[in-house]
Order: C-alpha cells, then structure tokens, then sequence
C-alpha cells in the first residue's frame, strides 16, 4: 500500500516518502549518495535510503525538504518521470527510461530465454500465417484469425491479446479487417524501413471506429514484429507505469507518440541483444508479473485438471502440506472460467478475488464443526415486530447453486474439504452432485408447506464444479468414506522442484548436478544458501518417502521456501528454523533422535529438542544432508 | 547520460522559484493527524464515509483524489456544496468551490505524490486499516517513531503483517509505480 505517502504526512519534515524505491536506488547509485544494500529488509530500505537520499542535499550544498527532493527529481525530469522510452530529448535525461529498459530486458533474457525459445518455435509459424492472411488474403474473418491465435502456446497469446473487449466485437473486427484502406497500410509497413513514413496513414487508421493504439499495435506488430511491439494490456497494463509510459494511458489516439515509443523501443532492444519485438514483450510480460506468473502452474496442468473437473463436475486437490493446493485451485478457477467463458472476456474476474466480488467463484474452508446449517441451509432467527422469527436462510453452497440458474459456469473451491463431516455437511446433495439438474428436497424448506416448490427443492446445476483440497498429512485418502471417493475426481500435488528453482532464480529446471556445482563456485552467501535449501528440501523429501512411519504423503512442500526470494539469509533460518524443522518434530512425535540424524547435533539435541542454531550451523547442516 | 554537477546545480537554483507546495504541507499534516486521530484511531467511530471522511484525505494524498462531484438539481446542489465544505472544515481545511457543468469542482491546495493507485484501491486500504486493529496500531507507531532504526524495524512488522492481504496490498505489478513506495 502507498504507507509512504501516509507517512509523508504524518511527519512530513523528516520523511521523504514520495519517491518509489526504484527510484531511490537509481538516485542513490547516480549521485554516489551511499551504499544500497540488496540485502536490507523492506522497512530498512524505506528508511535507510530515505537518509542516503538525503545526502544529496549535502552534495549540493541546498537543503530542499523531503517533498521538495522527490518533486525535484521527479516534475523536473532528473529523473523522466513523465516521459519514457523513446522520447526525443531522452539523451539530456539524467537517468534515462531507456537505461532502465535495457535492464529489465537483460535480466529478464538471463532467465526466461530458454522458456521464450521453446514458446517461439511454435508460435513463428502461426504469425507467419497470420501476416500472410493479412497481406494475401481477398477476405479476412476475424474468426479465421482467432482460430490461428489459438493455436498458439497460451503465454504467447496473452502478448497478442486485446483484452479491452473491442476484439469481442466481431462486426468491428469485420468491418476493420475487410477495409481496404487498412489492408493497405499493412501492405505498405512489409516493406518501409522507417515507421515515420507511415505516420499519416495510421493517424487515419486510428479513427476507425473500435480502434485504438493498442489494438492497432497488436495487427502492426504481426506484419513488423522486428519494429512494433504489441501494446497489450498484459504486456504494458502496468509496466507502462514502471517505464513512465502514462503518455499512453488515456491517450489512445496518439500516434506520434506510439511511433517515438516504437523507435525508441527497438533502439534499447537492439542493444539488449533482441531484434523480435515480440521476445521484448514476452520479457516485460514476465518481468510484470513477476512471481504472480512464476507461482502459476503450468498451463499444461490446467488442461489436464479441465479434463478431469468436467469428467465429475467435482475434483479434490491432494497432496502435503505447502504443495500450493489452495493456490492452484484459485488459479485454475480463473483460468477455467476464462476458458469457458465466450469472449468478452473482461466479465470474468481475472484474479480470484475479482471473481469473488462478481459472484463467479466463492472459498469456503471446512473444520470439524462446520454444517449442513451453514452450507446448504438452517434456520435462523430474526428480529419481527419486537419478538423473534424463524426464517429459513440459505447457506453458500445454495446461494451458489441458485445463482448458477443463469447458465454461466461457476466454481466453489471447499479448502481442505477433509476436516468436515462431509455427509453431514452435504445432507441429501451428497446424492444431487452426482445427479445434477435434479431436484432434491431440502431438509428445512422442503417441510415448510407454505415454500413454493423452488424454494423446497434444490437442484445442483451442472454448470457448477466443485474443487476441495485436501492435506494428506492430516489424513491418507483413503480413509475417505467411499460415497465422497466416488463422486469426486482425485488429483494429486506433489513439491515441484523445477517449479521452485526457477522462481527462486536457481535455473529453468532442478538438476543436482548442476545445483551443486553452481554452489560450490558462487560466492555470494544469499545465493549459496538458496541452492542448498533447494537441494536439501529434495534430499529430505526422499528421505521421509522412504521412511515407513512417515511415506511421500508427508512431504515438506515448495511453498515454504518461496520466502527465500525475499532477504534469503534472514528467512533462511527463519524457513528451517520455524517451518520445516517443526513440522518435522510434530510429525516424529518429538522423536528426536530422528531429527538428530537428519539434520546433526548442532541443530537438534536428541534430548532437549531443536537448538536455537545460527547460519553457520545451519548450513553446514544442511551441506552434510545433501552430500555437497 | 548523467549531467555535469554544474547542470545539476543550475536546475536546483532554476527550481527553487517553481516549487510551490511549501505552505500546503503544513496544512495537509495536520488535516492527516486530525484524521487519523478523530477517525481512524477513534473507535466510536464505526465505519469512514466516502465523501465525508475520506475523500478530503485521499486528495491531500494523491494528486488523482476526487476533485468533481456531479448534482442534479439546485437544491441538489447547494447541498452538496455544504457536505463537501464540511468535509473539508472538520479537518482545518479551507475549499474554494467551481461550478462546472453540472457539477461541482475543488480547487486543488496541496497533493503529496501521485500514486497511480486507482480511489477504489485507497478507498479499500483506509476501510481495511479501520477493520483490522493490529495493522493500524502499528502504523499509528511508526508515525510517531522517532529513532530511524526502530521505524525500519516497524515499518517491517507491517510489511509482514501486510504480506499476502491482497486487498489491502496491492498486486505486485503496483510495486514500482512512481511516486509511491511498493506495499
């Protein structure tokens, strides 16, 4: 949250607040104003760049206030706030966006390169296709080139996605992609080699009615993919932000302005090692999301759990703790009922949260005391005329199946479904999930004789699906009273090692070869004490499936060592110390000799329990674990 | 392409004639602490209404906080200059009112940043600070904290106690937006 500003406020003499950390940083490097330490925590960054920020005031013998600085580094372009890539006077900048581009770039190359190529293999062919639609064809459908887009891998698609609703409006599309004039234009850009040429006629073209520089930068791109990047709301939705793109925000008909950016782009790509604009839009979409995309499983996944949710209408995620059960179900729900939904897309909530708040997907998490009352319906009383009535309410599994009347698909996830007393919680609909659409009576309305027949039935539509999860630490599934094994389709979520070294910035994949030859060669601490957790999580791991008292099913999880991404010597300790190592404990039933020959003495006193050890101890530990 | 001290000197002597937000800092400070005071911290006061108490606090915050509001009729109208005057006087501050096409416009005195974060997101921070205790008694002390080293140390404990409350942090694409902190 913006804390900053608040805190400007609250005492505004002393607290420089309005300058993003970014920001700080770049300053902090440009004038020489101290040390920026990497490893400092969120509240020491705030803080102790705030006091180097202030140093500047020394240097040049001024003493401007908090507030004063940043509007000086900011509304007067010492650092370019308001402008951006490309813009004319970009060189006399202090510190210019394109440097900052070039960055992102960089790094973003170093780590999802592999990832682009495989996704570029397949993708090249289609553009091809569609450029050549574009240019040949005598008539071009917009279903034709959606059906082409399809194809492509989902990672790529998002680049070249609209995402504003006007590529829902088909008759627009139609009329846009059939008018010669446009047709033409796309011709004439195969061959230009400077995009000014063309400034005219794409001025004309943006007053098309339902097209804007976005979409405009979407078709430009699939002729010229070496001189237009895709503006796509996923690639720029908020980068634009971090590049100082506003001038793009609200100002779609701004040609000028897309051609600058489009220059100004290709120049810092150019230098950055990349020619295929779409590869920079691959990379500023990663570097957007950031760890939302990371964290997201893969797409594959999906299409495998699609299969199997449609199958029963109703799925269990399973699996040990911190495999990320409740993660993936609330991804996949957004990403399914994008999938299913016809477009314009933007209905759908895309996150969550969103579909919550629009009543397309609801959490309800069990525990031992939870109802039939609170789920499907109870009686409740309310206040009436001074005394007290009892009306029947219906509960969120109800609510839902009603709301579901309108025939658009919506997903319940019940988080770990195993903790209730499932046939006492579902009552008679345990029957209706497996024979949708018919209607079961209900155990209060259905006895009230006044309750119309809606009211007293209750039907399970099938364009409702149901997701639990389950910990199978807590209990195997197999002691699952059978009624519930039948209805629902099992999937299970193991650790996913490849998954975790990619988003902890360890390589594209988990390869202990290759992992301990990176930690014996880095000599950076936090980097080292990353790869040995990584190794470690994998070793113990192995060893709890093989111990008999314990099996694969209580297994430690990814999840807990994401925290590693952020200050990973401090949250090293804190991961082992608090997470992995306890739950460990809690499931040796404090046998401690166990532990002891896990981790060593140095950790673990096989009398007195875990010692309070520090990084050194740790590491070593962990190095005897994993045999580095 | 970094500029000459010498170039950087003439912009710092150029912009101390153009910066003019001196005089509405002090104002807006002590417009925050009455709020935060009277009706953040204030446990009598149960729930923050839009209009009344926070879109006066959302302006002096971000320079994109509600300036217009639209009426439908005289009476409509003069009502609504009243709410927003009140709005504005419960917290010592002053509005000079424009009417513009329906609707009526505050004169801007003094925004701390632009945030880039939409009314709706601050909307749901401050409504969400209400809400939940823990969170605002520990910002209600890093506001007084006076020692850098325990204000980082507090300012962390919210960080981690803020982590993962996806309403009231926004996503992480938010987290290098100009002229706001992340989180």
């Amino acid at each position: 949250m913006p804390i900053s500003a608040m805190l400007f406020l609250s005492n505004p003499l002393t607290w420089s607040s309005v300058l993003s950390l970014e920001d700080r940083k770049v300053i902090i490097e440009a004038f020489d104003l101290g040390q920026w330490a990497e490893n400092w925590s969120y509240g020491e960054k705030l803080v102790y760049s705030n006091q180097l920020i202030q140093n500047f005031n020394k240097k040049f013998s001024i003493n401007f206030h908090p507030h004063k600085l940043a509007t000086f580094f900011y509304d007067k372009n010492v650092i370019p706030c308001w402008q951006g890539i490309g813009a004319d006077d970009k060189d006399s900048y202090l510190i210019g966006s394109n440097e900052r581009l070039r960055r992102i770039l960089e790094s973003q190359r170093e780590e999802n390169r592999a990832n682009w190529e495989n996704i570029w293999a397949i993708a090249e062919p289609v553009i091809k296709t569609i450029k050549e639609l574009l240019l040949s064809a005598k008539v071009v459908e917009r279903d034709r080139i959606e059906s082409l887009r399809k194809t492509l891998p989902p990672e790529f698609r998002k680049i070249t996605d609209f995402g504003f609703g006007n590529w829902g409006d088909k008759e627009k599309q139609n009329k846009l992609l059939q008018n010669n004039d446009f047709r033409k234009i796309l011709k004439d850009m195969e061959l230009v080699q400077n995009p000014d040429a063309l400034h005219e006629d794409l001025k004309r073209m943006l007053k098309q009615r339902g097209l804007g520089v976005t979409g405009l930068s979407i078709w430009v791109s699939y002729v010229r993919p070496d001189m237009f990047m895709p503006i796509s709301k996923n690639v720029l939705g908020n980068v634009r932000q971090t590049l100082h793109l506003n001038r793009f925000w609200g100002s779609d008909s701004n040609i000028t302005e897309f051609l600058t950016f489009s220059k100004g782009l290709k120049d810092t790509c150019e230098v950055a090692g990349i020619t295929n604009m779409y590869e920079a839009a691959f990379y500023l979409m990663k570097y957007e999301t950031g760890a939302d995309t990371r964290a997201t499983p893969a797409p594959e996944r999906f299409h495998h759990l699609k299969r199997i949710l449609e199958s029963k209408k109703q799925l269990i995620l399973y699996g040990p703790v911190g495999v990320g059960k409740t993660f993936t179900a609330k991804q996949f729900a957004v990403w399914f009922l994008q999938e299913r939904y016809v477009e314009p897309k933007e209905e759908v909530g895309r996150s969550f949260e969103e579909l919550q708040r629009r009543g397309q997907a609801d959490l309800v998490q069990f525990h031992p005391a939870y109802s039939y009352e609170e789920f499907v319906e109870g009686i409740r009383p309310f206040p009436s005329n001074g005394g007290v009535d009892y009306r029947v309410r219906p509960g969120i599994f109800r609510r839902m199946c009603e709301m579901s009347d309108d025939g658009l698909s919506r997903i319940l996830i019940i988080d770990e479904i195993n903790r209730g007393n499932i046939p006492k919680i579902f009552g008679e609909l345990l029957y209706a999930l497996e024979y949708r659409d018919e209607p079961v009576k209900l155990q209060y309305s259905g006895a009230d004789r006044d309750a119309k027949d809606n009211q007293r039935y209750l039907k399970v539509p099938s364009n409702l699906y149901i997701i639990g999860t389950m910990n199978t630490a807590d209990r195997s599934i197999a002691l699952l009273d059978t009624a519930l094994r039948r209805r629902f389709n099992f999937e299970q979520l193991m650790p996913d090692y490849d998954f975790l070294a990619t988003f902890l910035g360890c390589g594209p994949k988990f390869d202990e070869g290759e992992l301990k030859r990176k930690y014996s060669e880095d000599n950076r601490r936090e980097k080292r004490i990353v790869i040995l957790s990584l190794l470690a999580l994998k070793k113990l791991n192995e060893k709890i499936s093989a111990n008999k008292k314990l099996g694969m099913e209580k297994q430690i999880g990814h999840v807990l060592l994401m925290r590693l991404t952020d200050n990973p010597e401090k949250n090293f300790i804190l991961v082992w110390r608090h997470d992995i190592i306890p739950l460990l404990e809690e499931y040796f039933y404090a046998n401690y000799d166990e532990l002891t020959r896990l981790f060593g003495d140095q950790i673990v006193s096989p009398t007195s329990g875990i010692k309070n050890f520090g990084i050194d101890e740790l590491e070593e530990a962990l190095k005897k674990l994993c045999e580095v | 392409m970094p500029r000459s001290e010498d170039e950087i000197r003439t912009l710092v002597e150029n912009f101390e004639d153009s910066y003019e937000d001196e005089k509405g800092i002090d104002v807006a400070s002590k417009a925050f602490h009455i709020f935060w005071r009277d009706k953040m911290m204030n446990n009598a006061v149960k729930q923050l209404k839009e209009l009344e108490d926070l879109d006066p606090i959302i302006r002096l915050l971000d320079y994109n906080g509600k300036q217009s509001y639209a009426f439908s009729n005289n009476d409509d109208r003069e009502a609504l200059r009243t709410r927003l005057i009140q709005s504005g006087s419960q917290y010592g501050l002053t509005y000079a009112i424009d009417e513009d096409n329906q609707s009526l416009r505050i004169q801007r005195i003094f925004s701390v940043a632009r945030t880039m974060i939409t009314r709706r997101d601050w909307y749901t921070i401050f409504l969400d600070l209400k809400a939940n205790v823990d969170l605002r008694n520990r910002l209600e002390r890093a506001f007084s904290e006076k020692d850098i080293h325990s204000l980082s140390t507090q300012l962390q404990d919210v960080h981690i106690l803020n982590s993962g409350r996806t309403k009231l942090t926004p996503p992480q694409s938010y987290a290098y937006q100009c002229n706001a902190l992340p989180e």
